[in-house]
């Protein structure tokens, strides 16, 4: 009887460990299936062209070159876009970062009359992205003397619908003790803000910044309409010249979507944790 | 007088704040800006034909008389339904048993199974979809190398991107790649807040795995699969990129049948120089993104209040 | 006596009126220095092209710098009118006259007439065909035109395949031969599918051929009835013309989905490439590792024998903006006045280069001429087919008189429906109608 259950208990053990086995297994292929197009990617930037599209598939090249990206930078001036995005993504970030929070506070601590009004304002805003009202948009960037400059790119996402109701929920979770207490000492509301609010969502910060980032680092379809000059060209948009240009050089492309994805693939690796509480803040409770 | 009186009166006085002020104004002055003056102006757009600058003349209801009559745009309004439908449903499918395998796995292979799954999320979309057009590259490109090589169809029939059937599908699974991750972790940390005791006495009363995914874990999910039902069908409408990106000359793909609601209005407007015509497309798209918007804050609430 | 006298008064008046006029105004150089910017398609023989001229310019005119801004093709045809009316355009600008269709032109740039000389004396420089759109109605003109822009030119090919292959790229002199050749450069697949295509279609360059083969055998009228705005393509010289292309697809040797046809030729997915003027020399500077030659558009079987250049022609055209003035303006003018007065120095760069930056049909009378009368010995290959180019077909091209946009007619309309009928998804019948409802739709709504 003891030799069966100890059968029993070895099958059962077995049969565990060649599922957990194949669980990971499968998991392993599925993962690198998921990642196999970028790494496809920076390898194949480093073959020539011709070779990119080939009938034999081969991962590594045969013969490496950085000619690709000699040209990607001297041709399309990566440099230039760099620091385009690089402007723009930031003072982006920094101008949400600041409005969401004083916004938040503003509604969620702050009662005055008109605050339902002005929320449903804001709240009406995310039917009406860039994307809608595109051609208007335009005109008032025109008209403002905005065309090819930082501004002109940056305007329509100064402030963002999103990061404000975040922040307002968040802050609901501050107890108004701690605001009552600081009102008592004199502090006014400035005050409050920066000493009291905004070192208690100071996580909340670091990962909607993450997030705005990313969203205005992609962005493409404004900058697309607003800048014409190639100085002020945003990454995404010397990345468009690639399908655009009248000679399409595969290794090109390759190279090019290697500087936009790397960094941030590199950034990713050390940051993971924040990357991924960060897009799924979206679903995730405070 | 006692600390209550004090607050008391503070409260009731009610002085003049600056603070407020200042942001209020900041916010309601940016989003005429941003948000009510374009949308006003977009509205009278609809009525007239322009281009900007030679001609400006009030057409009435013309543009939508024409939009109604136009089969490029229902081409397009189709596709966008087309890309919602599909990239919804496989979207969610894929990434709940993408969760439902990483859910049961813990600490260091969790992490790194996550990380795998997760990195495709913070590429840029655009650079992206420059990787996966050569991928697709017709008949001798790599997908096809593989998908003829493990499936045994004919080279010749692979042609992703150059096929009128196939070019929006192909997309479309770029798309729903690029996506897993964010999806597969919503999933997860939905699935981690399910208690242990659920499961436990479902598998007491002799419960298999899948009746335990269905009858408990599914439910339990329902505020993360209507949120992202919700988000991702606004994508779907709001779709440009990709479509741009690999299917940009010429635009539209072949014989149009990557057209999608976005790309005919900045089409429509930009290269046909008929601007009243593209704002008409965009109050279109604005009256579905409502709907689907409204769908979205409904899905919100219930997150939060759940 | 008196009254010869008086004719000879008058007629010597007149012949220094006629030789003044003759240099064209006198323009101030420009006191002080300016700046110029021009924006130019990015395409590299064209930018090629002008970075060589600038320098060439500006040391004949110190005071005026120029600054080349290449902006792609998209981009510039989609902020070519948006950014003229917001005010943001640049000072010089290049572009192609058919976008000015149906448009006044007199609201967009500032003249030329009779600013830069008389409108009688400009078409002394510049062939009529190509002033046609950029004229407003008192007769001023506003552009400068200079080159046939993207219509169907010929075919680029690779010379080691058609070596393999035993043909000769002299010996295409129609498109029987075309056909043929096209037959002998395929390569098929073990199991029958093509392996290399012996042709290759682009799209803008296929639907406007599809338009010029149906003008060539003078159905042009019949195409376009601009009294009711009404498209038929259900003639049959367009059904002549669209069956001629589908005769490469169910002849099986051109593969209509083996990718995009500027991807596939570099990498011999094909061995011959229909092209456009813009891009003769492309393929040729890109990779120089390629053998690659072109040989000219063979004529279309037809009665009317004139090889004509493009139905929906555009000519490339040099504009100022109208917001210039003072230095400013002078700097333009001259440059314009230094191309037309000087032809050569502008028009020889493309055609002297191995190889070719740019070869097709000059719009710029005066060097078409100067070129006829070139000995020999400074003549080349390229120079001669832009000049054969030029006077076998540029006087007789009438571009088609629709308000429908290029992008929208060619791109959207015609060469959607020829890859339909390349892949077999639509009968040519089909397709021929639905592009004469759908077009017919779009003009009516554009006359309004």
């Amino acid at each position: 009887m003891a030799t069966s259950s100890a059968y029993r208990w070895n099958r059962y053990r077995a049969a565990r460990f060649t599922g957990r086995f194949f669980l990971h297994l499968v998991l392993i292929v599925l993962g690198l299936i998921m990642v196999f197009p970028l790494i496809w990617m920076v390898f194949s930037s480093l073959k020539p062209s011709l070779e990119v599209i080939s009938p034999e598939f081969h991962l590594l090249p045969r013969t490496w070159t950085l000619r690709n990206y000699v040209r990607v930078f001297e041709e399309v001036k990566m440099g230039r876009g760099y620091l385009n995005s690089l402007i723009v993504a930031t003072a982006v970030t920094f101008s949400v970062l600041l409005s969401a929070t004083t916004a938040g506070y503003m509604f969620s601590k702050l009662k005055f009359k008109g605050r339902e009004a002005l929320f449903f304002v804001v709240l009406g805003s995310v039917m009406v992205p860039p994307q809608i009202v595109l051609i208007p948009l335009y005109i008032l960037v025109s008209k403002l003397r905005w065309i090819d400059t930082y501004q002109g790119i940056a305007f329509p996402f100064l402030m963002n619908a999103f990061g404000i109701f975040l922040m307002r929920q968040f802050m609901y979770g501050i107890p108004n003790d701690l605001l009552e207490a600081a009102r008592i000492d004199g502090a006014s509301d400035f005050r409050i803000y920066f000493s009291v609010i905004l070192p208690l969502v100071r996580s909340s910060i670091a990962v909607l910044g993450i997030l705005i980032f990313l969203w205005t680092w992609d962005e493409f379809l404004w900058p697309l309409v607003t800048v014409t000059g190639n100085e002020m060209k945003t990454l995404p948009l010397l990345m468009a010249h690639f399908t655009q240009a009248e000679q399409k050089f595969p290794g090109d492309s390759l190279a090019g979507a290697t500087l936009v994805i790397g960094p941030v693939l590199v950034a990713y690796a050390f940051f993971q944790r924040h990357f991924v509480r960060g897009l799924s803040m979206t679903g995730l409770k405070a | 007088m006692s600390t209550e009186a004090l607050l008391l009166l503070k409260k009731r006085r009610k002085p003049l704040n600056s603070f407020i002020l200042l942001v209020a104004l900041v916010v309601l002055v940016y989003y005429t800006l941003v948000g009510i003056w374009p949308f006003l102006y977009n509205i009278w757009l609809t009525f007239r034909k322009t281009d900007l600058i030679t001609e400006d003349k009030w057409i009435g209801l013309s543009n939508y008389a024409y939009m109604f009559t136009d089969p490029i745009f229902w081409k397009a309004l189709w596709h966008n339904a087309y890309y919602l439908g599909v990239m919804v449903i496989t979207g969610i499918v894929t990434s709940l048993i993408f969760a439902a395998l990483i859910y049961r796995t813990k600490g260091a292979a969790r992490k790194i199974y996550t990380a795998l799954f997760f990195a495709p999320v913070v590429t840029s979309m655009v650079a992206v979809s420059l990787v996966w057009t050569l991928l697709y590259f017709p008949k001798i490109g790599l997908f096809a190398q593989v998908i003829s090589g493990l499936f045994g169809v004919s080279r010749d029939k692979l042609v992703f991107l150059q096929g009128t059937g196939s070019a929006l599908l192909c997309i479309m699974i770029m798309d729903i790649w690029r996506d897993t991750g964010i999806r597969t972790v919503i999933f997860l940390a939905g699935m981690d807040e399910i208690p242990d005791s659920l499961y436990e006495s479902a598998h007491m009363d002799g419960a298999s795995q899948l009746r335990q995914f269905f009858g408990i874990t599914l439910p339990l999910l329902t505020p993360q699969l209507a949120f992202i039902a919700a988000v991702y069908s606004i994508n779907a409408i709001r779709v440009y990129v990709p479509i741009y990106m690999m299917t940009g000359s010429p635009p539209g793909g072949p014989a149009n049948s990557t057209m999608v609601l976005t790309l005919h209005m900045y089409l429509s407007a930009f290269y046909g120089q008929r601007f009243g015509y593209g704002s008409a497309i965009s109050m279109v798209m604005f009256v579905i993104l409502f709907g689907l918007v409204l769908l979205e804050i409904r899905a919100f609430q219930q997150r939060w209040e759940y | 006596m008196k009254h010869l006298r008086n004719v000879l008064l008058v007629a010597l008046l007149l012949l220094l009126a006629l030789s003044v006029g003759a240099q064209g105004k006198n323009i101030p150089e420009p006191k002080a220095k300016v700046k110029l910017d021009w924006w130019y398609q990015d395409w590299s023989g064209g930018i090629n092209w002008i970075k060589e001229y600038i320098p060439v310019f500006e040391k004949k005119h110190p005071n005026v710098a120029i600054n080349l801004i290449p902006v792609p093709f998209g981009d510039l045809y989609a902020k070519f009118i948006p950014s003229i009316a917001q005010g943001n355009e640049a000072d010089i600008l290049f572009g192609y006259d058919e976008w000015l269709l149906g448009k006044d032109v007199s609201k967009l740039f500032t003249p030329l007439t009779p600013t830069l000389m008389s409108k009688e004396e400009f078409k002394e420089y510049v062939y009529t065909p190509p002033l046609k759109n950029v004229t407003a109605k008192d007769g001023n003109i506003y552009g400068l035109p200079a080159l046939t822009g993207a219509n169907a030119f010929g075919f680029t090919y690779h010379k080691d395949l058609f070596k393999q292959a035993g043909v000769s790229a002299a010996a295409v002199k129609s498109w029987d031969d075309l056909k043929a050749a096209s037959k002998k450069l395929t390569v098929y697949n073990a199991d029958g599918t093509i392996k290399r295509s012996g042709i290759l279609f682009t799209y803008t360059e296929a639907a406007n051929a599809l338009l010029d083969m149906i003008q060539m055998q003078g159905a042009r009228d019949k195409l376009l009835d601009k009294k009711t705005n009404t498209w038929n393509f259900s003639i049959p010289e367009a059904k002549k013309a669209l069956e001629t292309f589908k005769w490469f697809v169910d002849n099986k040797t051109f593969d209509p989905q083996s990718g995009d046809p500027f991807q596939s030729f570099p990498n011999k997915i094909g061995a011959m490439l229909l092209i456009g003027p813009w891009n003769v020399g492309g393929t040729m500077t890109n990779f120089p590792e390629l053998e690659v030659s072109y040989l000219m558009m063979p004529p279309f079987p037809t009665a009317n024998d004139k090889l004509v250049l493009g139905s929906v022609v555009s000519y490339g055209t040099y504009f100022a903006s109208k917001r210039l003035k003072g230095d400013k303006l002078n700097g333009a003018l001259l440059l314009f006045k230094e191309i037309m007065t000087n032809p050569a120095d502008f028009c020889d760069i493309p055609f002297y280069k191995k190889p070719p930056l740019w070869v097709g049909a000059v719009a710029l009378k005066k060097y078409v001429d100067e070129l006829a009368k070139r000995p020999a010995d400074k003549m080349n290959e390229f120079a001669q087919t832009a000049l054969t180019a030029t006077q076998k077909g540029l006087p007789a091209i009438n571009t088609l008189d629709t308000r429908i946009s290029e992008p929208i007619l060619i791109r959207q309309v015609i060469h959607p429906e020829m890859v339909n009928v390349f892949f077999g998804k639509k009968s040519v019948d089909d397709a021929l109608k639905y592009m004469s409802d759908f077009l017919t739709k779009q003009e009516k709504q554009l006359a309004q």
